[in-house]
């Protein structure tokens, strides 16, 4: 069985610095590289970013929920929020060939998640958004 | 995230160290929004201590970017690390940006 990290953290961005820690902690038993934290930050970084600042229809207290377990052909992400529904998966790229001044601002954040990660996979159940993700180790 | 500004003749050198984030974007913006109020046109932005970058980071920089495309100022970043250089390629931001492999380079180019 491969070792489970959970973590459940509020609606908060200075919550992610403790996830993150972590994270860190996880990477560096299972002796994880630069590039693969690098890109884990990254791809906690942009979805818990956006569930924190866009997910919510309300002000209140709300929990996500993220689970990191690993093995050695695969690291697999889940995150759980109860924010309203948003399907990353369906989502259309952004076209990333535009000169700059056509680029528009912002829109990249899921693009780098579904780049850098081998599978992003979504599920609304409960009323909750769910997110499994997964980064292949093996060459 | 740390940033210490110098001068570089008429160059304003912003050099990041740690993580442009989230949490940490809007420092920079408002160091670029500073420097552009005081008439600075040139700037050059060190990713040498820089370990981490985010679309936040980004955003800002594009921000930046167009900005001094319209008052015909200059953006170079300079001393990317591989792992930021691939978030710059995913995002499509390396042929939109200057980019040089030295804070030396950086000023040669703009000078």
């Amino acid at each position: 069985m491969p070792d489970q990290l959970a973590i459940e953290i509020k609606n908060d961005l200075a919550e992610i610095e403790g996830l993150f820690q972590a994270l860190d902690q996880y990477g560096k038993t299972y002796h994880f590289s630069s590039k693969l934290l690098f890109d884990l930050h990254l791809v906690l970084d942009e979805l818990l970013t956006n569930v924190i600042k866009y997910g919510y229809d309300d002000k209140g207290d709300h929990r996500i929920v993220v689970c990191l377990s690993s093995n050695p052909e695969e690291v697999v992400l889940r995150v759980e929020d109860d924010g309203r529904p948003f399907n990353p998966v369906t989502r259309e790229a952004p076209d990333t060939s535009q000169a700059l001044e056509q680029k528009p601002i912002g829109g990249l954040g899921i693009h780098l998640v579904k780049t850098l990660m081998d599978i992003v996979e979504y599920a609304r159940e409960n009323d909750k958004n769910i997110l499994v993700i997964k980064k292949k180790l093996a060459d | 995230m740390e940033i210490q500004e110098d001068k570089r003749g008429d160059i304003t050198v912003l050099s990041l160290a740690g993580r442009l984030d989230t949490n940490t974007s809007g420092s920079l913006e408002q160091k670029l929004i500073e420097a552009l109020d005081d008439g600075v046109t040139k700037f050059i932005v060190d990713f040498t201590q820089l370990d981490y970058i985010s679309s936040s980071g980004l955003r800002i920089l594009l921000m930046a970017a167009k900005k001094l495309k319209e008052i015909n100022g200059a953006l170079v970043l300079s001393s990317l690390s591989a792992h930021v250089k691939e978030v710059f390629d995913i995002a499509g931001f390396t042929p939109i940006f200057t980019l040089a492999s030295s804070l030396d380079e950086a000023v040669a180019g703009i000078a």
